[in-house]
């Protein structure tokens, strides 16, 4: 009989006792891993999607609104607006703009955001393709890796695109008429691009044929634009342009407001945006993480008290096990290993809890697509938690063993 | 097997102090301590034990003067040599029976001899019960594996600290004969305590404390 099996027999002994400190401890380090989880990996994948972008232009609107539908896929587009507003920030020889990367949004296909851009989009984020080539020309696409995952398209496949961003949505249809062929699958980035569909900007505009004849706006008819350049040379409409420094100067600091102040375009620094967000939700996981920490307190309480009280029922054990030759260490080692195997247990079950519930709210939320939040990811130092769980127990174990080591044998034994 | 002489003590938080007349207990033999409530008995058989420390005297147990041992060589000599039957035995809840007494084993530094302990049990008629909880036990038979378990470890001296009280007259003749007989059949001396005039009968040699 070991510390270890006679503390799993003594915990076992009192199961609704047992099974009520397990389920404290269970649910405050389940509570501490949910939200280091969540808030590790939010900020991390808000932090990589950011890419080489420093200001989006794009309609006037909500700036944060922005920021998640350019740069992370989140948001419904601001609206639209003119190349021809654009034409001077996709100049190369720009004097603050080093580079630009112009974007349509506002389709989706297959469950995934149609994106149109140009051939800017794979430097610009650093991408490389597995397999295929990028497009040369209009109704070709370019699948992100998770894409082509789950659709299980390959080269050459052909897809239709719905109007509009949720499938759901009542002005939603499908462009039965035109369907892309795919012409490329990007490797993995482990960012938002592997949930995307990459196409021109002239695609979007020739899907989008029937509302501008009806609305009498132009629609497209000239070669497909493939480059940046192919676009500063037509007319039509995009989402958004992102755009990088030539440096960080004064010029570039008051660029956004002159945008601001001078044209129709919205300029929105990421950085200022993402921080914002991070003030809002730093808020909920600071709540949500002392929450958890007065659990955590309030567990060790409740094991504390029941240890205490199960050393007073005890009393009699322990003083015959002193007569029958145990050392004081022994009985220190025996009380400590139960509280120990009760917190590190309870905690375990509370990790374990807190990843299966990430991983059943997957699906219905996105949690993965939307905010690259993985059930199956350990946050930086995780292994902390059961070892925190694991000393205090110990501690928690610690005075109630001191007591019982403290019990008069001889008073215990004569009083019958 | 146990000799006792000038033994006196003295409670460490009050004036009480008691003085106890010499004892003698041969090997193999067995002796009634015999008194009144609150005269010192347990604290005596506690002072034989080596759980208290005397305050002038000797004891000698099984050719041991308890003096000489340190705290922890008195932990090791009582669980190897003494066994103790109480008024009320208390096991280890949460443990079967099996495994109290397996436990008293290690704990005496011997290997768990699981034979030795079912054959305990089938001589006290408790053999059934090997795998039962303590909370399933009727008294009688808790107060026979109370004594298996002081027998576990072949102790050279067993003590029997009010083994009877409140029994009535039958069920004394028969804890008395019991210990008697396992003692006797085991060669170990006993040494039993008790306020009990009805145990006088079975003893033979008796000293009576005041």
């Amino acid at each position: 009989m070991n510390a270890l099996r006679l503390a799993w027999k003594n915990l076992r002994h009192r199961p609704l006792n047992t099974t009520f400190n397990m389920l404290l401890m269970a649910l405050s380090g389940g509570l501490i891993t949910l939200g280091f989880l969540v808030s590790t990996q939010f900020e991390d994948h808000f932090g990589k999607n950011l890419g080489p972008a420093e200001l989006v232009l794009s309609a006037k609107g909500s700036p944060l609104q922005s920021v998640l539908c350019n740069l992370f896929h989140l948001d419904a587009p601001t609206g639209n607006i003119s190349l021809e507003e654009c034409r001077p920030f996709l100049n190369p020889r720009h004097p603050v703009i080093a580079q630009s990367l112009p974007l349509a949004l506002g389709d989706q296909a297959m469950g995934s955001r149609l994106v149109g851009t140009t051939t800017e989009y794979g430097p610009w984020y650093r991408l490389q393709l597995a397999e295929g080539r990028w497009f040369e020309g209009d109704f070709q696409a370019v699948l992100g890796s998770d894409v082509a995952r789950k659709s299980k398209l390959r080269i050459g496949d052909r897809f239709v695109s719905d109007h509009g961003l949720a499938a759901t949505d009542i002005a939603s249809h499908q462009h039965a008429d035109d369907s892309f062929v795919v012409t490329g699958i990007l490797q993995s980035s482990g960012t938002v691009s592997d949930r995307l569909i990459l196409v021109t900007i002239s695609s979007y505009w020739s899907l989008h044929h029937e509302e501008h004849a009806e609305g009498g706006e132009p629609h497209h008819h000239g070669p497909p634009c493939l480059t940046n350049e192919d676009l500063a040379a037509t007319d039509g409409k995009i989402t958004s342009l992102l755009c990088s420094f030539r440096g960080r100067n004064v010029q570039s600091l008051n660029f956004g407001r002159n945008v601001n102040e001078n044209t129709g375009l919205m300029a929105t620094s990421p950085a200022i945006e993402i921080n914002r967000l991070y003030e809002i939700t730093g808020n909920a996981a600071s709540l949500l993480s002392n929450v958890a920490f007065l659990l955590v307190f309030l567990a060790l309480l409740s094991l504390f008290i029941s240890l205490w009280q199960a050393m007073e029922d005890r009393r009699y054990e322990l003083a015959l096990l002193r007569f029958a030759g145990a050392r004081p260490g022994q009985l220190l080692r025996w009380t400590m290993a139960e509280s120990a195997m009760l917190s590190l247990l309870g905690i375990l079950s509370g990790m374990i809890a807190a990843h299966l519930l990430l991983a059943l709210l997957n699906p219905s939320l996105g949690l993965e697509a939307r905010y690259g939040i993985r059930p199956d990811r350990l946050f930086p130092g995780e292994w902390l938690v059961p070892l925190a769980g694991l000393v205090a127990g110990m501690l928690a174990g610690l005075l109630p063993a001191l007591r019982a080591l403290r019990t008069d044998i001889h008073h215990t034994l004569s009083e019958g | 097997m146990l000799t006792t002489l000038n033994l006196q003590y003295r409670y460490p938080d009050n004036e009480r102090s008691f003085t106890f007349p010499d004892a003698r207990c041969d090997a193999g033999a067995s002796l009634l301590v015999h008194g009144p409530s609150g005269c010192g008995k347990t604290t005596w058989m506690h002072l034989i034990a080596g759980l208290l420390r005397p305050e002038k005297g000797e004891i000698v147990v099984a050719d041991t003067a308890l003096h000489a041992l340190s705290r922890k060589e008195l932990d090791a000599f009582r669980a190897s040599t003494v066994g103790l039957v109480l008024q009320r035995p208390h096991f280890l809840a949460a443990l079967t029976v099996l495994e109290n007494l397996s436990l008293f084993q290690q704990l005496a530094g011997l290997r768990v001899d699981k034979t030795h302990i079912a054959g305990l049990l089938e001589a006290l008629d408790v053999r059934d019960k090997l795998h039962a909880k303590p909370s399933s036990l009727s008294q009688g038979q808790s107060q026979r594996i109370g004594l298996a378990r002081a027998l576990v470890n072949h102790p050279r001296l067993l003590l029997a600290d009010e083994p009877t009280s409140g029994l009535d007259d039958e069920r004394t003749a028969l804890v008395a004969k019991m210990l008697l007989d396992q003692a006797k059949q085991r060669g170990t001396s006993l040494v039993l305590v008790s306020h009990d005039a009805r145990l006088k009968p079975f003893f033979t040699n008796e000293i009576a404390f005041s």
